[in-house]
């Protein structure tokens, strides 16, 4: 279980990005049926396209931390996540929206426990598209983040997670 | 035997993503009914022959667990197999919904995870 794996980690700061985009991969692998480039292939995606952050999926927590999770895509990317999870060719715009709001939560939904201690309960909230005008570097100045780029075969997402740190002492 | 199933979930994604998993699942189906919150749930619940109901926690209007609780205080539904779908992980919270006499589907899931838990559910051998 990933959770275990948290638990065991917990308190390193490079263990929460590790463990971060253990749990994307393993979501977007279950969900998406997309898989990690392999270490041969990584050198080949530096010329891979950028997330641009125009379409970006935010999921908010409180209760024993708080914070928030954002994920962003290339185009390319969404339109797969959509179309393989849900079976369909042409995804519409809101369909990619959910699709990803999806994505975040449950990526959301299997980091943040993890950042809490002694089982204490997180309120996860539903996923909402970010508005243009948010930036979430300014609204969580005080809270801790880490950054994680996931190489997909089908592209690249870019997860920022911020929490309150002494959450996880 | 083609079983019929309820899916109360208030994404329209999540919902789509679970019928297109149980499609892909070999469970033999009869009819997928949709519900967005625990009052329209009820409703269809109460309009049409279900064999099992897909139980999202967290929606508006009315929540899964209050949902659940009316379900199981109701004769005619109180036997209903029930999973609920959530990423859920707190030790205290699972134990809650066990104690509901409901199984428990923890996001992400295959195909595969969703048959087997389908199967226990429903008191089938494997």
């Amino acid at each position: 279980m990933v959770m275990n794996k948290l638990e065991q980690k917990k308190g390193t700061k490079a263990s929460y990005a590790d463990l971060v985009k253990e749990i994307a991969f393993k979501t977007f692998e279950t969900t998406c049926y997309m898989f990690p480039l392999g270490e041969w292939e990584l050198d080949d995606s530096e010329d891979m396209e950028k997330p641009d952050g125009s379409i970006r999926a935010i999921v908010e927590f409180d209760g024993a931390t708080d914070g928030g999770l954002v994920i962003s895509t290339t185009p390319h990317l969404l339109e797969s996540i959509a179309a393989n999870m849900l079976g369909i060719e042409a995804p519409s715009r809101e369909v990619k929206e959910g699709a990803l709001g999806e994505i975040a939560n449950i990526i959301c939904g299997n980091t943040v426990p993890g950042f809490a201690h002694n089982n204490e309960i997180c309120y996860i909230r539903p996923p909402r598209i970010a508005r243009e005008s948010e930036n979430f570097d300014e609204i969580y100045i005080d809270k801790a983040s880490e950054h994680v780029e996931v190489i997909l075969d089908e592209g690249i997402a870019h997860i920022t997670i911020y929490y309150k740190a002494e959450a996880t002492r | 035997m083609a079983i019929n199933i309820l899916i109360v979930d208030d994404s329209a994604v999540m919902r789509s993503m679970i019928r297109k998993t149980i499609e892909r699942s070999d469970v033999e189906i009869g009819e997928i009914y949709e519900a967005e919150n625990g009052i329209d749930g009820l409703d269809k619940l109460h309009k049409n022959w279900l064999d099992l109901l897909f139980l999202d926690v967290n929606m508006p209007i009315m929540n899964g667990m209050e949902m659940l609780n009316i379900i199981r205080n109701t004769p005619e539904t109180s036997d209903l197999p029930v999973l609920i779908v959530s990423t859920e992980s707190n030790a205290q919270r699972i134990e809650m919904i066990n104690k509901h006499n409901a199984g428990f589907v923890h996001k992400p899931f295959t195909p595969e995870m969703l048959r087997e838990k389908i199967m226990s559910v429903l008191g089938v051998p494997q």
